[in-house]
């Protein structure tokens, strides 16, 4: 498909196609399409024109800046229509004072004015022989092609919800992760990682909670390749992120579409001749401590001696939270060298990273090299294509225990105090006498062949395309003979684990694009073949004789001849395979209609259950072409629906499975027993979410002022969820079974104003916007029922156990906390509660389940991100905002240590000086908080120096950047940041487990404290 | 246009159809799972699913935990922050548990997970035995010995539940039950299938219980059955009290099991074939973890007492009440931990985390909800030291947990004895004697009383004041409760769950 018209054309001037070619590449990147989007320019006037050339009328003008009257050197003027009327196109561009000549065939009436960064003009003739053109500066940058799966699309065409970001929006400063890039740009898409933990990973939401128990992380799709990681991609060499939001739009990634599907392009090369060019991006930052709990000095502890409040004097005075936090540094440097000619491009990157925590000790290092090369080749009928990604990462885990035990540990204790008693440990020994290591080696490549069968057939084009990614991982922990917290009593305890991690992908497609009278057709079908499999192996064994060697010589841990280690392997593999098409029909540019298509299979399922079905169709028409709106350029409006998949969590998960039990006695000899570790469930199928969506996209008032509009209702169905069945008839008290339903509701908007917009200044301010509404319908079938309602996510010990936070309950929002109302103190500081009859009671006549009541939710209502670019001159300026209102947190460091009576055992926090409370710890609406906030995200400022043209270098620009610097918020905790899935307690040392989406609105004790960074850098080009 | 579209686009499809290699084999590939079992060795360990169910028995919040704490010979007090566990604990001390408790639940869950585990057993080696797979002898023993096994954990759901269902073949009942009324059975049903399943495979088990060590044999099914007999007027309104001893009989005639001379033999940590023991759970603390009574009961300092790998928990605690009714000099008084504890150094032990007061436990308990008002809050209360704890013990204890053990065959005797004719002293003596104990005339009282001496915190006392008509009855902490509390409400989870389940009456 690619170059088709291209090759049928002949430039009359060079300059045209290099021109041409720097504004696709530079406006939007995938190089195997930048040459179909031309096409589909030059397409634009077929119809229009006859067949035969007639003599031409030589046009003349000028070309200028319409902000300032400027003239335009090198700006491309072509006649619309001419390829197809004269076999060649014809153009030229403005010389250096903005001038240019044109001549124009008698029946052609359109000249087609571009330039890089300005709005593209078509303007009519209508006999003029002099015509001077002014362009206005294209500040909004918006996309004109999207990448969508499978495929480009351009943007005025898509009928369904896409949102595109492109480098320039991307969030700035101290950002290390790709997915930092995206935080708070797109409405609807919720990127959160509470705390300031930089190993820690993203939680990503789109559009509410649509499904439970299977993955509710989008799907990620990089260059290509579905189910890649994040991790693999530095920052740096993205171009642009696109996500996929509605059912329609994801519903060519089917079976794992439901999450929505985020898509990576990478940077790539120049096409054209535009010689060989190198980019180095540097920047340092150093972090700081932004917000924890705030727990008493030694001082304040021991005042509350004279409140007659039980302490334990140990006689020094430490702050804790000073041993065991830094100002971190971090740096990064990116080298990129891109090139190419006509036929090769080529992008080759670099990038090391260097990240601390701020936790002593943390941080994580990170190598990544990245080659992107395209080759034409046979007349441009063939289009190789070549990815190639190697990443390194180390990490030095810090553990959130340590800020917890910082925050409780008692503040007279001596540093050397190891502390004593249930969940109290001494936050600096665990922080320098854990070892905690990871590092992961993660190559990745893609071969894609791509070929213009248009002698065939004329339009079609096929593409092959195979592509693995391999992750070696490795984990080593150890814990010292002498630390309390976890390795005293097994005499240092190490754990070794390796992972290996490979996922192929064989994919082949025929692309089929023409054009009948007013409607053209693009089209695409394919086939997909990917393979994932894992394997590793895990040991975890104690009794060294010394601390010396760490985590590296198992051989030395007694506990293996002990039979006291452990240790594990495991080995599996899935596949998912899938036919696939979509079609999409264009009207006169007017009228637009999608339809897509997916069959896709995974082994997880059962036997019967194997293949699902997913659709989308999808319509919309441009109103401007029908109907005179004032000030409009464009006004949109489309209609989707469509259905998408979620595939099982994991192998062997619908079938019966024997796992290892306790050991027993076979003839006075211990061995060990096989049971049943699953119910199976052969009809185990696909879940399924329907969703519709409707949206307007805009333009206004010169494009100045533009943006989407879109709702979205969405139903999950036979969602996946591992549910407590009964114990007779059953083996196994759970199986997976497709049971939920789950409906979400949303608005989402994106807004743009280019509020000042000429050659020196540039101002424009964006917002998005988005609600959310998750409501779990059902959890219950023909089979099982649910129960009235059920309860999750346990406080935890000490003296917590048992009680739970969470309620869930059918036809409820998801997310609702669950607590006796708290009214009060008694006189005596003893608890008072309003029960079910609204008598005040206390603690032990309270039944905190028939008493308990809603008390807040965990999901916010809606979230907002506001940015704003500002560009004077040589200065670059800008600053985003992020928000999100309606959700409560659950405030665990509240419950039990905003409370004096346990000064004896732990620190107390700075309000318990003056709390009446004289019970003990117990869980209520008292620590549910809202936790609406505002975070000042980021701000940046920018210099780009002029640069004479025979300097050594090309350009350079200089920049200065602050991340979280202020939180506008009421609540108390660490962070009020939406908390998507709960891990558990981790008490006394225990781990946290896995999340619960069910469970969101919940602040653990193990939280990171969050942190403030400050950035500066430079960027440099030859 | 139409037919331009379909005459093209028809083709290409086809044509991208053929350009692949289309492999749509979705077979599914476990390499690290087993899914069926084949060989004689894995049926073998599939059994072990049957016995692997009871390493819980010794841990916190399973059944007997729920058994002691709702009995008048242990608690689980807060401790100020420590403990309250949304009240779980003093609920079940005082009676005051709901269907929605979470111990109960497990507890149901524990049962019949081990109902489940025999019961698929069954089935599994009648197939194989039909399909020819296994030898029909070795078949037969092992069906044999699940039935008996089965009858195990029916013989405690009979006990705290009453009325449940019974799941013979487990193929007949896949997936939903249904609507079934016929579901759950009677308290008296219960019984009988358990009688009958233990009279119809009794002869097929193993008679030597040394080989048998940690598995169901001949004479832990008599005693299975002697212990039904002995409650079958709680069970079922009638009096077996003959057909019980005649159980017992069977036992003591065999001659294989003696009361050890040293009480603590019983319970010392290499405890394996003690000649007391009829039936025990073979506890390791590498191959069968999960006994930590250690960690239950003992305070968190006492890790340097016994230089644990970690440290214990300070909550299980005896009543003052049961501790005082031990005699100075009977042995089995030694068995608690009051006073002044040491660590190993010799070195006093004090409460770092209460304000540094001395380690000295207090057997008298100010309420079963402590706070920092109470200045002992964290070391009140006897604790548990029945068992021998190890020096350098894990969560994992090493110590044997004997379920059935001769000296309760001795109490059943007497019991059995004086409820027949008021005989039955000679049996009683023989247990008052060992523990060094002053001699108790044999009646319900000193019966009662002297069974909680013995056999305290080994999963007896409730089944004991139930039969002696004495749970009702008012102790520290717990006022007099209904009767109806006698046996578990069906956890609202379960009922919740299925729809053919009924609550007992009363709850």
């Amino acid at each position: 498909m690619n170059g088709i018209k291209l090759r049928k054309s002949h430039f009359s001037n060079s300059e045209i196609l290099s021109s041409l070619l720097r504004n696709v590449s530079s406006s939007h990147a995938l190089k195997a399409f930048s040459s179909f989007f031309m096409a589909s320019v030059l397409v634009l006037g077929l119809g229009f024109g006859s067949a035969i050339a007639q003599d031409r009328v030589e046009i003349t003008g000028t070309v200028t800046d319409a902000s300032d009257g400027q003239p335009l050197p090198g700006a491309s003027i072509i006649v619309m229509g001419s390829a197809e009327a004269t076999g060649s196109t014809i153009g030229t561009t403005s010389g250096m004072d903005g001038s240019y000549t044109i001549r124009v065939p008698q029946n052609l009436n359109t000249l087609v004015v571009t330039f890089i960064g300005y709005v593209r003009q078509e303007i009519q003739i209508d006999g003029r022989t002099e015509i001077d053109i002014a362009l206005s500066p294209d500040v909004r940058q918006l996309a004109d092609v999207v990448v969508v799966g499978y495929g480009v699309q351009d943007r005025r065409e898509i009928t369904s919800s896409v949102a595109s970001v492109s480098a320039d929006q991307f969030n700035r400063g101290n950002i290390n992760n790709a997915e930092e890039l995206l935080q708070g740009k797109v409405a609807g898409l919720q990127i959160t990682r509470p705390g300031g933990d930089p190993n820690a990973g993203f939680t990503i939401r789109l559009r509410g909670l649509s499904t439970i128990g299977a993955n509710t992380e989008p799907l990620i799709v990089v260059d290509g390749v579905a189910g890649a990681s994040f991790q693999n991609v530095d920052p740096n060499d993205i171009q642009s992120i696109e996500v996929l939001k509605d059912a329609s739009a994801a519903a060519i990634y089917g079976t794992r579409g439901s999450n929505g599907v985020i898509l990576i392009t990478t940077k790539t090369g120049d096409t054209g001749d535009a010689g060989v060019s190198v980019n180095y991006n540097g920047q340092v930052s150093t972090s700081i401590v932004a917000n924890r709990y705030e727990t008493l000095t030694a001082e304040e502890y021991r005042s509350l001696a004279n409140q007659g409040i039980a302490i334990n004097d140990l006689g020094a005075s430490t702050d804790w939270w000073e041993e065991v936090t830094q100002n971190s540094y971090t740096q990064s440097h990116s080298l990129a060298i891109s090139g190419g000619d006509r036929q090769t491009n080529y992008r080759v990157s670099g990038n090391y990273r260097d990240v601390q925590g701020i936790q002593k000790g943390s941080g994580n290092q990170r190598l990544n090299a990245r080659l992107n090369i395209t080759h034409r080749a046979l007349n441009d009928r063939l289009t190789l294509t070549g990815n190639l990604g190697i990443n390194n990462r180390t990490e030095q885990i810090g553990l959130g225990e340590v800020f917890r035990y910082a925050t409780t540990f008692n503040p007279t204790a001596p540093l050397g105090n190891p502390g004593s008693g249930f969940d109290n440990f001494n936050p600096l020994q665990i922080n320098e006498l854990t070892t905690w290591d990871q590092e992961s080696n993660r190559f990745s490549f893609r071969v894609q062949g791509e070929y213009d069968f248009s002698d065939l057939v004329d339009g079609l084009g096929a593409t092959v395309s195979y592509s693995r990614e391999n992750n070696d991982f490795f984990r080593g922990e150890y814990y010292s003979r002498d630390l309390r917290f976890r390795g005293a009593g097994r005499g240092g305890l190490a754990i070794r684990e390796t992972v290996n991690n490979q996922n192929e992908l064989f994919e082949t497609t025929a692309n089929y694009r023409n054009t009948f009278d007013f409607v053209r057709v693009e089209s695409v079908a394919g086939y997909s073949y990917q393979e994932f499999s894992n394997q590793g192996q895990f040991a975890e064994g104690g009794g060294f004789t010394s601390d010396r060697l760490l985590y590296n010589n198992l051989f030395l841990a007694r506990d293996f001849n002990d039979g006291e280690g452990t240790v594990a392997s495991f080995n599996n593999e899935n596949k998912l395979i899938a036919f696939f098409g979509r079609v999409n029909l264009t009207f006169d540019n007017t009228y637009f209609l999608s339809g897509t298509f997916r069959r896709e299979g995974s082994t997880r399922f059962g036997a019967d259950n194997k293949w699902g079905n997913f659709f989308a169709v999808s319509g919309g028409a441009e109103l401007t072409n029908i109907i005179d709106i004032p000030e409009a350029n464009e006004l949109k409006v489309r209609l989707s629906y469509g259905e998408t998949g979620q595939n099982a969590p994991f192998d062997g998960i619908s079938i019966q499975r024997f796992g290892q039990g306790a050991s027993f006695l076979v003839d006075g000899n211990f061995q060990p027993s096989i049971g049943p570790a699953s119910n199976p469930n052969p009809n185990l199928r696909w879940e399924i979410k329907k969703e519709i969506n409707a949206g307007i996209d805009f333009a206004f008032f010169d494009e100045r002022f533009f943006g989407s509009i879109d709702y979205y209702n969405s139903r999950t169905q036979d969602a996946l969820f591992e549910f407590g069945v009964p114990v007779p008839p059953n083996q196994f008290p759970f199986t997976w079974v497709n049971i939920g339903e789950i409906s979400n509701e949303g608005i989402e908007a994106a807004l743009s104003y280019n509020a000042i917009q000429t050659r020196d200044a540039v101002w424009t301010t964006s917002v998005t916007f988005a609600t959310y509404n998750s409501v779990l319908e059902s959890l219950s079938s023909e089979e099982f029922d649910f129960g009235e309602r059920r309860f999750f996510a346990n406080v935890g010990a000490p003296g917590l156990n048992d009680f739970f936070m969470i309620r869930v309950q059918e036809g409820q929002p998801i997310g609702d906390i669950y607590a006796p109302k708290f009214v009060g103190f008694s006189t005596n500081g003893e608890w008072l509660f309003e029960n079910r009859n609204g008598d005040i009671v206390g603690r032990d006549d309270i039944d905190v389940i028939e008493d308990g009541q809603v008390v807040g939710n965990g999901l916010p209502d809606f979230t907002l991100g506001w940015d704003n670019t500002v560009r004077y001159r040589n200065w670059d300026f800008n600053m985003f905002c992020r928000g999100a209102f309606g959700h409560d947190l659950v405030n665990t460091y509240d419950i039990f240590y905003n409370n004096p009576t346990v000064a004896a055992a732990f620190n107390v926090s700075k309000d318990a000086l003056d709390l009446p409370l004289r019970q003990s710890p117990f869980f209520s609406s008292f620590q549910v908080e809202n936790a609406d906030f505002v975070r000042l995200e980021n701000v940046t400022i920018g210099y780009t120096f002029n640069i004479s043209d025979d300097a050594p270098i090309r350009d350079l620009r200089v920049f200065a950047s602050g991340n979280n610097l202020w939180t506008i918020t009421n609540y108390g905790g660490v962070d009020p940041e939406v908390r998507f899935a709960d891990v558990g307690p981790t008490d006394n040392a225990g781990r946290a487990g896995g999340g619960n989406s069910l469970a969101p609105g919940i602040e653990r004790r193990n939280q990171w404290f969050t942190q403030t960074s400050f950035t500066f850098g430079v960027s440099l080009g030859f | 246009m139409k037919k331009l579209i379909f005459s093209k686009i028809l083709p290409i499809s086809v044509f991208a159809m053929l350009f692949t290699f289309a492999c749509t084999d979705l077979t599914e590939n476990l390499p690290d799972q087993i899914t069926v079992l084949e060989t004689e060795e894995e049926f073998i360990s599939a059994l072990g699913e049957a016995y692997g169910i009871l390493s819980s028995w010794g841990s916190h919040n399973s059944l007997v935990s729920l058994i002691e704490v709702s009995s008048d010979v242990a608690a689980i007090p807060v401790k100020g922050q420590d403990w309250d566990d949304g009240g779980i604990w003093v609920d079940a001390h005082r009676h005051n548990t709901t269907p929605s408790h979470g111990p109960t639940n497990n507890s149901w869950n524990f049962l019949f997970s081990g109902v489940n585990a025999t019961s698929r057993l069954i089935n599994l080696f009648e197939d194989l035995r039909d399909d020819g797979a296994a030898d029909p002898e070795l078949a037969a023993s092992f069906i044999a010995e699940m039935k008996v096994m089965r009858a195990f954990y029916y013989y405690w759901l009979i006990d705290v539940f009453g009325n449940v269902p019974i799941i013979e073949d487990f193929r007949e009942v896949v997936g939903n039950p249904g609507n079934n009324p016929d579901f759950q059975a009677g308290r008296t049903q219960v019984f009988n299938f358990i009688e009958s399943s233990i009279l119809n495979n009794v002869d097929f088990l193993s008679d030597d219980p040394a080989a048998s060590y940690g598995r169901m044999h001949k004479y832990a099914a008599h005693f299975l059955l002697a212990k039904l007999y002995m409650n079958a007027e709680v069970y079922t309104g009638q009096e077996r009290w003959d057909d019980a001893e005649e159980q017992l009989d069977i036992i003591i005639d065999s001659n294989i099991f003696d009361l050890e001379l040293n009480y603590g033999a019983i319970f010392a940590t290499e405890n394996s074939n003690s000649s007391e023991t009829i039936f025990a759970i073979p506890y390791d603390r590498v191959f069968l973890g999960g006994f930590n009574i250690h960690h239950m009961t003992l305070h968190y300092d006492q890790q340097a007492q016994f230089n644990f790998q970690d440290q214990p928990w300070n909550g299980y605690t005896t009543l003052a009440e049961f501790y005082n009714s031990f005699d100075d000099e009977d042995v089995r008084k030694d068995r608690f931990f009051v006073g002044q504890q040491f660590a190993l150094d010799g070195s006093p032990l004090v409460d770092q985390e209460g304000g540094g007061l001395d380690l000295a436990f207090t057997v008298d308990i100010p309420s079963i909800r402590m706070t920092p008002a109470d200045e002992t809050y964290r070391i009140a209360g006897a604790r548990f030291g029945k068992f021998e704890y190890a020096i350098g013990s894990t969560p994992n204890l090493d110590n044997d947990f004997p379920v059935f053990r001769y000296s309760d065959v001795i109490l059943m005797k007497a019991e059995a004895q004086y409820q027949q004719n008021g005989g039955g002293q000679m049996y009683l003596d023989m247990i008052t004697d060992r523990a060094n104990a002053p001699t108790l005339t044999i009646n319900d009282e000193n019966l009662l009383a002297e069974r909680g001496r013995e056999l305290y915190m080994e999963a007896w006392r409730r089944n004991d004041l139930i039969r002696f008509g004495e749970f009702n009855e008012s102790w520290w902490e717990k006022d007099p409760s209904d009767e109806f509390r006698n046996v578990f409400p069906i956890p609202a989870d379960q009922i919740a769950a299925n729809p053919n389940l009924s609550q007992n009456p009363g709850w």
